[in-house]
């Protein structure tokens, strides 16, 4: 299996190389824009490059001078500094990130992207963090769209989109060495690095390597605390090499291959806790060409995996072809189509004789962005998609009640987007928007297999997506030229959840040969709340910012701890509240971080088959990073993060969370 | 809290100059926008400051705060003075910055469409007008218009990203 993958990744990336393909994120000279207009630009909302102050969406974007003042090891932990971002730590390694609702592990709802290609596993359907092929300092800017995108970026971007764009070296060298030790037997080594050798011709790499002994389990979690004593230490190695060819002011095409391997303590998605082993491999190539035609973007990536569960193994590829025009129709308007095709494929899992499973899909999308007037404009996008899915062979009969014709499964899908963005004389920006996002069935959803003798444990190919339709109202301000203010009130309902197995087996013989466990739709749930976030600029060298989010979920499930391990109302915290204080003056460099996060119930699976709810208290986390640079390219810094936490913070039911304190010298040259 | 309160009400309160004078911000706007018109090659660029008996005074201001290469980006301005009667000495200018009368002058503009010049000017009305290519704000916050159709006239065109985050008429 890992030779034809690798044959076919090295033919595939041989076409797109060939037949071309892009991101437009990897074109946008952020620096010299972001300079020009005096505030962050992205191509994250709408596909077409806009001004942050511009976007028809609730949009954070993070920039690297913001990402190299977080006391943070990895991407979640910066990412819960923000309104409306839910975090939890599952494990040291295993970070989950949420947009407005609780980050469940393993959670499915958000879809994140690095330079245009999607990480997101859609094998199980989540992220894998500490699996993304990216060093911190490699890191240009995240982009974090709240709420479903679905119409831009397809099926799982129902919670928000988190878009990841590393550094371009065609936009200026640079060079960047990290060496990190502290507590715990932390160390992190990173490089990166990029050149541009000609006028036309650019490359940058990246290498990182990061270890850590793993946090205290939660002693209540028998799982948890059994796979602490089998020992595991978290390990994580990766290192990705890209390049960009111009052929003309309008012609330009890149190419990038990544690698990740790495062992982590993690929850599933059915808070039972387990450690996995990722071994993924990536290639991607664009081309981008600016035609009388518009602006054309071809695109191909492809995923390539090799994932060990603590349940079993499975291999899994994902390829997927794009082209989009994105077309300046008029002044006032601008149109995007776009055309997509994928081809998912997987390994019969765990179970590794019930015939392996894919899906092909074909996608049609559209955008139109109107300009009425200086003061009033609006965007519409829409989505369609096509999912085809087969089976090469029936399961096991003795273990599962479906043919191999059940699996011969179509689904049509449509997704919007609606925005209406309004700048009153009174001043200030108003966004209303609605969407409807679809969260697609997984692997794991449709084709899952494991047999115990007695009973099964299977996905289900008649399972339906979920569907996620949003409401919000957004109001951004300069309140004064170094205060800004940013704020939502929003109302999101999902239909027909995906909750991973049942608690206790749904089908009982002679509907089937066993009892069988099934994946399948466990209800309904909706989200209603509030984001206030204001920063500013206090002068000789202070800045701060605070925010605060408000968040009332209403679950209509399946009876808890039954029929489902999920508890959307009880794990979803009500109150969030992040604040930081900076200062730098001469070579010194000063921040502080406060982290609220009010008291939930939350779900844990000591056992399989063994659902129960903890209590988890609020909790309040203080972290400090202070450096210094001893040179204009050599300096060092200290990192306390969760400082209060001490040996042991309950935060959830799988790992404690510990403070960490860590040393970095950091040079760029 | 006071301290917050009071000076976003203050904020609130301050209205925005109609017409400034082209203060050194907007010369490193123009510059930075320069980097994003296609054709151009190299770092340098000659950037002539068009001015009448009015603005000679800026146009001094200008040069000054351009002597010896203002960088603004990906690009480093040379100023060249040019009086608004001699709008012969445009040619091989990468672009002209219309200061008083200047702006908006049809003369002006002609002579500097014909040479490729790109004309650029902090009086929004020369650019609605068509008499230059490029209206230039820098405050309180960036603004920049292009005219399609002085462009388009000038032989001036911009890279498809830029051209999509500026406002067009």
């Amino acid at each position: 299996m890992k030779t034809q993958f690798l044959t076919t990744s090295i033919s595939v990336l041989a076409l797109s190389v060939a037949f071309s393909a892009a991101s437009a994120a990897q074109t946008l000279d952020y620096t010299a824009m972001s300079d020009l207009f005096g505030e962050p630009v992205t191509a994250g909302a709408t596909g077409a490059p806009q001004r942050a102050s511009d976007v028809p969406a609730t949009m954070v974007i993070i920039t690297q001078d913001d990402i190299e003042r977080f006391p943070e090891y990895d991407i979640p932990g910066v990412l819960r500094h923000y309104a409306g971002v839910n975090f939890n730590r599952y494990a040291f390694g295993d970070g989950q990130v949420s947009i407005r609702g609780a980050a469940t592990p393993y959670t499915p709802r958000l879809l994140v992207l690095v330079n245009g290609r999607e990480v997101y596993l859609d094998s199980y359907g989540y992220t894998a963090w500490s699996s993304l092929p990216v060093e911190m300092a490699d890191i240009q800017q995240i982009e974090v769209v709240k709420g479903p995108q679905s119409a831009l970026y397809g099926f799982n971007a129902v919670a928000g989109v988190v878009n990841i764009i590393t550094r371009n070296p065609a936009h200026g060298d640079y060079m960047t060495a990290r060496a990190d030790v502290g507590t715990d037997e932390y160390s992190n080594i990173s490089l990166s690095g990029g050149r541009q050798f000609t006028e036309n011709f650019s490359a940058r790499f990246s290498y990182g390597t990061q270890e850590g002994n793993e946090f205290a389990p939660y002693a209540p979690n028998a799982q948890a605390v059994g796979i602490a004593a089998a020992g595991n230490q978290f390990s994580r190695e990766n290192a990705s090499v890209a390049a960009t060819l111009r052929f003309s002011d309008k012609v330009s095409m890149n190419a990038e291959v990544t690698r990740s391997d790495v062992t982590v303590a993690e929850t599933g998605s059915i808070y039972l806790a387990g450690g996995t082993e990722y071994d993924l491999n990536s290639y991607q190539a664009g081309l981008e060409a600016d035609t009388d035609i518009g602006f054309l973007t071809f695109f191909a990536s492809r995923n390539e995996s090799e994932i060990v569960y603590n349940f079993g193994s499975m291999e899994n590829s994902i390829t997927v072809f794009r082209v989009q025009d994105l077309i300046n129709l008029t002044p006032n308007d601008t149109i995007r189509f776009s055309v997509e095709y994928r081809d998912a494929e997987a390994g019969s899992f765990p179970d590794a004789t019930d015939g392996d499973f894919g899906y092909t899909s074909s996608a049609f999308a559209a955008m139109w962005s109107h300009k009425f007037s200086n003061e009033l404009g609006m965007t519409l996008a829409l989505r369609y998609d096509s999912v085809e899915w087969s089976r090469d062979a029936a399961p096991n009969p003795a273990g599962y009640p479906f043919t191999q014709a059940d699996y011969d499964r179509s689904i049509e899908e449509l997704s919007y987007n609606a925005a209406m963005v309004w700048r009153p004389e009174a001043g200030g920006t108003v966004r209303f928007t609605a969407a409807r996002g679809v969260q697609a069935p997984t692997m794991f959803d449709m084709g899952f297999t494991l047999f115990f003798g007695t009973a099964s444990v299977s996905g289900d190919p008649s399972i339906e997506p979920s569907v996620v339709t949003n409401y919000e109202i957004a109001y951004d301000r300069n309140l004064t030229p170094d205060i800004t203010l940013r704020a939502a009130v929003f109302h999101q309902e999902t239909t027909d959840v995906k909750g991973g197995t049942s608690v206790i087996p749904t089908v009982f013989p002679p509907a089937s040969p066993v009892p069988v466990y099934l994946f399948g739709n466990h209800g309904d749930t909706q989200i209603s709340g509030a984001e206030f976030a204001l920063a500013g600029d206090m002068g000789q060298g202070w800045n701060w910012d605070v925010n605060y989010t408000y968040q009332s979920v209403e679950d209509d499930l399946l009876t808890f701890g039954v029929f489902t391990p999920q508890d959307y109302e009880g794990a979803t915290p009500t109150h969030l509240v992040n604040a930081h204080l900076g200062w730098t003056g001469g070579r010194f460099t000063l921040d502080g971080y406060v982290n609220y996060v009010s008291s939930v119930d939350m779900p844990m699976q000591p056992a399989f088959g063994l659902v129960t709810s903890e209590a988890i208290d609020s909790q309040v986390a203080l972290s400090l990073r202070g450096q210094y640079d001893l040179t204009d390219w050599l300096s060092v810094a200290l990192n306390a993060q969760n400082v209060n936490f001490g040996d042991g913070e309950v935060t959830n039911t799988n790992h404690l969370n510990e403070s960490r304190v860590w040393a970095s010298l950091t040079s760029n040259f | 809290m006071r301290k917050f309160i009071l000076p976003a009400l203050a904020g609130l309160l301050i209205s925005t100059p109609a017409m400034a004078e082209t203060t050194q911000r907007d010369l490193e706007v123009i510059g930075r926008a320069l980097g994003f018109v296609e054709g151009a090659s190299g770092s340098d660029r000659t950037v002539a400051i068009v001015y009448d008996a009015g603005s000679e005074a800026e146009a001094q201001a200008l040069a000054s705060a351009m002597a010896g290469g203002l960088s603004a980006g990906r690009v480093t301005l040379n100023a060249r003075l040019v009086p608004m009667a001699d709008t012969g000495a445009l040619s091989g200018a990468d672009a002209a910055v219309l200061l008083g009368g200047a702006a908006g002058d049809a003369g002006v503009y002609g002579a500097a469409s014909s040479a490729g010049v790109m004309t650029v000017s902090t009086d929004m009305g020369c650019v609605e007008s068509a008499r230059c290519v490029m209206g230039v704000q820098s405050a309180p916050s960036v603004r920049i218009v292009v005219n399609r159709g002085a462009a388009d006239g000038s032989s001036v065109s911009f890279a498809a990203a830029f051209a999509m985050m500026i406002e067009e008429i």
